[in-house]
Order: structure tokens, then sequence, then C-alpha cells
């Protein structure tokens, strides 16, 4: 009897062991030391910041935005983790749960913002962080407030979530135009989201997952033919189309591109 | 009993071994049906044998969550108070009114589960749906498990052809099912100087409405009563077709798309795919302007827009159990 007793619970564990493990397999992966850093990307045939805007020839002489929190995503599924998330979590919604990226499983995450200079070369990194060994399917930026020394006017974007100045052209036509960006305060409004992979990779120890930005798109729909008949000098004051048409672009997936360098 | 005998017989006890089941009857099935659980047997032989596999029947067994009461699942579509009496004008911010002939749905899954991997396994089969004027009873599942199901959804996707239909008109059916939309949008908006744009929207997307949570109480599915009905509402929120922002504070408004035709043509998603969101234009050929004189920004959704089209068809309309219930969603354009 006794030796009934002890294998019955013997079986027990095993199956208890067997079930638990059956219930989740996406979990357990290793973490792992990657990089993430932004970097700027010019148009074809032209330097950093150079675009067009219709007729108009556009050249940035300042291009920059905060950038972060930044969260690397696993691909969307809905394995019983994500319901257990959801069972423990309450997630608010603005409308009928338009919000992609609930219960999707984030990788790794860094949370202070940078402020990116998109006309640097060498671009900039938000250094080491440990993020799970998994599948990378998307990046998602938030395009934050100014904080700490960000928020004050002589901040690199003069206490905006970004600055730009430069000149249009178009034949004997010139604008000279500079502004800052201010995005209201909501979470899907400072939210870029459809930075992704074709075909998602692994992140592995020592990767480098590069977001690329190409701010010669920044203001690729703003009407300057407007500008020039209102005689613009100076500083855009918000609200504008310029204003309106550069934070479309911002939140444009197509505006960034992603992918990992591996060691 | 032999060993194998058993072993068969606990492997019937396994949820996933009903799958097979499902996906053979859910073609041909219109009435609300439920499989039904099984029982539990008793061994006789080797002591350790029947112990252990009498402990595996039971935790499996245990895991299914089947019980003998029973009750009802009635599910309606509604397109609430929009549906029967439109949009007055002084509920837009430009003072449009909007008036809807047909509100169409095509619904092609509801699903009854917990969040822990019970299934009721309803077997909802594929309908459209007419919401203009009132509301739709869409399917009625009888002999479901009494208890909480605590992880309820539904799916639109384009219309099929062996769809039920109710209340919908054949051609307006027959274009979904050619055109591959999921929701038809039929009416009009009528200017504050009285010019009238009818409209007519088709939506070739398919969205998948998880884990919903109840806006009568806040919980997560629905309750079913032991010999009782649950009674369910897809509340489909025709105010999200003039939504102008994504973000928490949006306001409704439809001058953008009046403005994307000229008077007396019907305003479609081609004509919106010409309004760059970028720089909107207004009824008279200028920048669509706010009362304040600013040009206005329509918010896009996270993934991006870039015209009004795309703007539109990123919208999710459905509520559950009223407009203050919410679910996660999923969109595949």
């Amino acid at each position: 009897m006794r030796w009934l007793c002890r294998s019955t619970i013997v079986c027990a564990v095993w199956i208890g062991v067997l079930v638990v493990g059956a219930c989740e397999s996406g979990t357990g992966a290793p973490l792992v030391a990657v990089e993430t850093r932004l970097l700027p990307i010019a148009e074809r045939d032209g330097a950093l910041g150079h675009g067009s805007a219709g007729e108009w020839r556009v050249e940035l002489d300042e291009a920059r935005v905060l950038v972060g929190p930044v969260y690397l995503h696993a691909p969307p599924s809905t394995p019983l983790l994500a319901h257990l998330r959801a069972f423990f979590v309450s997630t608010a919604h603005a409308h009928a749960g338009d919000d992609n990226l609930d219960g999707v499983r984030v990788l790794g995450e860094v949370l202070d913002p940078l402020a990116f200079d998109a006309l640097d070369d060498a671009g900039t990194s938000f250094g080491p962080m440990l993020a799970e060994a998994s599948t990378l399917d998307r990046v998602v930026l938030v395009l934050d407030e100014p904080r700490g020394e960000h928020a004050i006017p002589t901040g690199p974007t003069h206490g905006h979530h970004a600055w730009v100045s430069g000149r249009a052209v178009r034949g004997d036509d010139e604008v000279r135009f500079s502004a800052g960006l201010d995005v209201i305060d909501d979470r899907i409004a400072r939210r870029v989201e459809g930075v992704r992979f074709a075909s998602p990779p692994t992140l592995v120890e020592g990767a480098r997952v590069v977001v690329r930005s190409r701010p010669g798109r920044w203001l690729s729909r703003v009407d300057f033919d407007a500008l020039l008949q209102a005689d613009h000098e100076g500083e855009v004051t918000a609200p504008s189309q310029l204003h309106h048409a550069w934070y479309l672009a911002l939140r444009d997936p197509s505006s960034w591109e992603l992918a990992l360098e591996t060691p | 009993m032999t060993f194998e005998r058993l072993v068969s017989d606990a492997s019937s006890l396994v949820p996933g071994s009903h799958a097979s089941e499902r996906a053979s009857s859910k073609g041909t099935a219109s009435a609300g049906r439920v499989r039904g659980s099984s029982s539990s047997r008793s061994a006789s032989g080797f002591c350790f044998v029947r112990s252990s596999l009498t402990l595996l029947v039971l935790t499996l067994f245990s895991c299914d969550g089947a019980s003998a009461a029973r009750g009802t699942v009635l599910v309606r579509t509604s397109g609430g108070v929009e549906a029967r009496e439109g949009i007055a004008a002084d509920r837009t911010i430009d003072g449009f009114a909007i008036a809807f002939d047909h509100a169409v749905l095509a619904l092609d899954d509801f699903t009854v589960r917990t969040q822990l991997g019970d299934d009721a396994r309803v077997m909802a089969d594929p309908a459209i749906v007419e919401l203009v004027p009132t509301s739709a009873e869409t399917w009625r599942f009888d002999g479901v498990p009494a208890q909480r199901w605590d992880d309820v959804g539904y799916v639109t996707a384009p219309a099929r052809a062996d769809a039920r239909r109710l209340g919908v008109d054949d051609a307006i059916a027959d274009a979904m099912i050619t055109n591959g939309w999921s929701s038809y949008y039929e009416g009009t908006l009528t200017a504050p100087d009285g010019a009238v744009f009818p409209f007519a929207f088709g939506f070739p997307v398919t969205a998948r409405y998880l884990r919903c949570r109840s806006g009568t109480d806040g919980g997560f599915g629905i309750a079913v009563p032991e010999n009782g009905t649950a009674e369910v509402e897809i509340s489909w929120h025709l105010t999200h077709l003039f939504f102008d922002s994504y973000a928490e504070d949006s306001a409704l408004r439809a001058e953008a798309m009046a403005a994307s035709v000229s008077e007396g043509e019907t305003v479609t998603l081609a004509s919106l795919a010409a309004q760059p969101l970028a720089s909107l234009r207004g009824l008279g050929g200028g920048p669509l302007r706010d009362d304040s004189g600013f040009p206005v920004l329509y918010i896009p959704p996270a993934e991006g827009a870039e015209t009004l089209a795309d703007f539109v068809l990123a919208a999710r309309f459905g509520h559950f159990n009223g407009l203050e219930g919410f679910c996660t969603t999923e969109l595949v354009r």
C-alpha cells in the first residue's frame, strides 16, 4: 500500500510536470545582450536631409527628433501566455480595441528617450540592453515628450518633440523655415508601430537592431507653395500644414527601416 | 479492459481531440449546438497502472470544464441608435447630418472559450446581417455549459457564398461576396447648406475581435446561466466611420469625405483615396480648416495612413454588449 501511494505521488508529479510543460512552450528563451541604434538614411542620389516636396527641393540644416521608449516585439500570437496576460492586466482601449499590440510579447525595451540627430552619419545608440533570444518581428518607437534637458528651449529639439530647419528651393523661389513639433499626449498618437521585418530574424548575443530614419521624407508632403504665397519667414507656428505633414511622415512606417546586424 | 483500450478511451477526453470533429461539422451547421462531454471510466488490473491512469484521466477530465448544467447563448447584432436614426448634425463637429440606408456586416465566426483554454465549441455558421433599421438575432447556441466563459470573440471577414442572409438585400449580399467585402455602408451626408452627398463603402478587411469585455458588467466574456439564456450583443458602432482621430479624443467629421466628390456624386473609398491626410481639402476646394481657421489634422492609427481611405479602412467598429464593451482586435487588410 505504501508502495502504491509512493508510486501514485511520483506519477502525479510527472503528470503535473508534463501538463505544465505543455501549457506554454514559448517561454524560457535565454536573455542576450543586444544594442539598438538609430541611424539616418539618405534618399536616393541625395545627401542626408535632402529631399523633395512636389517641385520643391528641400534641404534640411537641422533635423532632430526625440525617440524612446523603444520596444522590440515578438510576432503577434495568441498562446496561453498572452491569454494569461490579458487576464491579469487590464488594458485601456480608445475605441473597440484599436491597439494592435495588446497581448503581443515584448522581447526587450529601452525606456529613456534619446535626441536623434537625423543629419549625423554616426547615428545614436541606446546602449546595450538585455532581450529575449527569440524571433524579432517589429520595433515600436514612441515619440515621447521632452523631459529634463530635452525640455529646455536651448535643448536639441528646442523643447519640442522634434525640430527642423532648412530651406525649400524651386527655381528662383526660396522658402527658409524652422519649426518645432509637439505631439498630443496620447499613446496611439505618439507611437510608430509598423516598423517591421518582412522575414523576422532571431535575436542573438551581440546583435545590433538598427532603425534607420529617412529625414529626406519628413517634409515631402509640405505645401511650400502656400508658405511662399504667405511670404513666410522664420519659424512656422503650429498648428500648420507643415506641422501636420511632418507629423504624418514621422508616424508613417515607410519613413523608417529596420535591420538586424549580427556579429 | 486492456491498457491500450484504457488509453484509447482516455484520449477521447482530451480537449484537443475534438478539433477534427469541429472542423468537419462547421461547414454545414447553422443550428447552435455544442459537443457533448464524456464520462470517466474505471479500470481493473495492475494497481500501479490503474491508479496512474485513473489519475491521468481525472486530471484531463478536470481540465475539460464540462458539467451537466447547461444554458443558451443568444447573439444579436446591432447597429445601435445610429442605424435607426442616423447621426444628427449637432453630433458632428462640422454640422453634417448622416443617414444610413444600409449597414451590412458579414460575420464569419463566434467563439466561446475560457482564457485557460476550455472551448464551448459553439458552431457559428457565417452570416450576412443587415443592421438598418434594427438589430438581428444572429446565432442561438443551446447546450452551452453553464459557467463564465471569459474569452469570447467574433470575426468579420469577406462575405461567403454559403452565408445565411439575415434581412439583407440580395443585390448587396451578392456585391459583398463578389468584391470580398466584410461590411458595407450606404447612406447620405447632408451638409449644413443642405447639399446631399450619397456614400457607399465596401470594406475588404478581416477583423478579429478577441477577449471581449462586456459593456454591461465590465467582466470578460459572458456568464451562461443554468437552464437560462445569456444574451449577447455585437454592438457595431457606426459613428467610427466618421471619427477624425485614433487618439482618445476624437470628433465626428464628414466634410472631408463630402469634399472628395462633386455634389450628387457618390463618396466611395476610391474618392477618399484622393484625399491625402497631409493636405485635406474642404468643400470649397481649399484646405480643410477647423472653426479656428487652422488646418484639420486626422490623427492616423498606429500603423500610419496616407489617405483618408487608408484612415477609414483601419477603423474597428465592434463593441461587445454595448458601447462600453471593448475587445482586442486584429485587423487584416
